[in-house]
């Protein structure tokens, strides 16, 4: 546990901090406010502040605002040691949001209960960050792939949508459906169903960039959102990405099956609803399976013309 | 702790130790942190009271106050603050008095805190 110590008396400085680092603590010591302050906002904070009121540049009720205002991740635990034991002191003190107040000249024995104490909740704090952590990556990811979910791809197509019509940047989005997977669940069980998710997952993702996003949008139905791609560029790309899926083979059940994927793709036309962006990669996958499958068909234009694009 | 007459004339050690949690050495250390800021705070106190400053007069005797306090120090303790209270109040004209009182206190038991300083070999 790390603990910041600011206290521009070289008495209690010396004193505080040598029973910090017998205890075990991480010790970073400052003699003025505005040292403590910068140390609180930078990066790999202290858990734990103990700041004596009376400093000089910010004094220790100032600081204790501050890092509160910030309501920065993680939690800083702040104990205000001062000589000030007025009543009206402490409620002042606690009203700035420090977490425990200290009345010099105080026992060690005293101060380390109270660290403890601070620990608890610094401990407890983590773990709940955790939990929330964990949580949120469930909401927004597929369990058996790991990629976003529905819910988590379609609020990252609208976020997108937004950013591309303020940038007056292109977008466009595909919509990839494994073919005949009912079938490859019919014939080798479900298990084998969700090797196939995962290693077409794996392909996708391998073959697209950075700032593209993809998502399970479906059973075997993924949504790809590629940010500033035009059109020639997104039937390129999906054009790598089917044949990512088809060129190997799968290992399922110590058998190799070969997998292949349609996709429709579709632009951001700069004014239409998400909704019906949505509704123009539908329509360009069904007829891509209309077409027969392994193939990837635009909402731009009809499969001639897609054709001759793929043949450039 | 023991008194005798006007000025505090023994440390309590035991009750100096308890602060520290029966560390002699981490005592000894703030003792020699003591001896050098006393006499720069008494200085300041005095320059304070001849320059007309009750701030910077209050604020040498609280932090020397808050120093006696920590070597359960009482009647000190209380001669220091009598001090911090006429910079406080601006009261200029008695500080003079508190601020002897205070100095002959600690003229007695700076030579303590020295002592015990040496016994731990500092």
């Amino acid at each position: 546990m790390k603990v910041l110590l600011a206290d521009d008396d070289a008495f209690y400085r010396h004193y505080v901090s040598r029973a910090l680092e017998n205890w075990g603590y991480e010790t970073v010591t400052v003699s003025e406010g505005v040292e403590a302050v910068r140390i609180l906002q930078g990066t790999d904070p202290p858990n734990i502040a103990v700041l004596d009121w009376m400093m000089p540049g910010l004094d220790g009720i100032t600081i204790c605002s501050k890092v509160r205002q910030l309501k920065k991740d993680p939690y800083v635990y702040i104990i205000l040691i001062t000589a000030k034991n007025q009543k009206r002191d402490v409620i002042t003190g606690l009203e700035a949001q420090a977490d425990d107040y200290l009345i010099k000249p105080f026992h060690l024995e005293e101060l380390k209960a109270r660290l403890e104490s601070g620990c608890r909740i610094i401990d407890l704090q983590s773990a709940l960050a955790s939990k929330q952590q964990e949580l949120s990556y469930r909401a927004t990811h597929d369990f058996l792939t790991g990629i976003w979910n529905r819910s988590a791809i379609h609020d990252i197509l609208n976020r997108e949508v937004d950013g591309a019509r303020n940038m007056k940047k292109p977008l466009c989005i595909a919509l990839a459906d494994i073919d005949k997977f009912k079938h490859i669940n019919d014939t080798y069980g479900h298990d084998a169903g969700d090797v196939v998710l995962v290693e077409v997952v794996r392909r996708l993702e391998s073959s697209l960039r950075n700032y593209d996003s993809i998502g399970r949008y479906g059973g075997e139905e993924f949504l790809v959102v590629m940010p500033g791609v035009s059109n020639k560029d997104a039937l390129v790309i999906s054009e790598r990405l089917r044949e990512r899926v088809e060129a190997n083979h799968f290992r399922v059940l110590e058998k190799q099956i070969t997998v292949t994927l349609s996709i429709g793709i579709a632009a951001d036309d700069g004014a239409g609803s998400v909704n019906l962006l949505f509704r123009s990669v539908d329509e360009a996958l069904y007829r891509a399976k209309a077409r027969g499958r392994n193939c990837v068909e635009t909402a731009w234009m009809n499969s001639d013309e897609a054709k001759a694009a793929q043949a450039l | 702790m023991t008194f005798s007459g006007k000025t505090e004339k023994a440390l309590d050690w035991e009750a100096a130790l308890s602060q520290t949690g029966g560390d002699r050495q981490l005592l000894a250390e703030l003792c020699r942190i003591f001896l050098q800021d006393c006499p720069n705070l008494l200085d300041t106190a005095r320059e304070s009271i001849k320059n007309a400053d009750p701030p910077g007069l209050e604020r040498a005797a609280h932090t020397l106050c808050g120093r006696l306090a920590f070597f359960g120090l009482v009647r000190a303790r209380e001669q220091a603050l009598k001090l911090e209270m006429t910079g406080r109040k601006k009261d200029l004209n008695s500080a003079m008095e508190a601020f002897t009182g205070i100095e002959a206190e600690m003229e007695s038991l700076l030579p303590q805190f020295d002592s015990f300083a040496r016994e731990q070999g500092l």
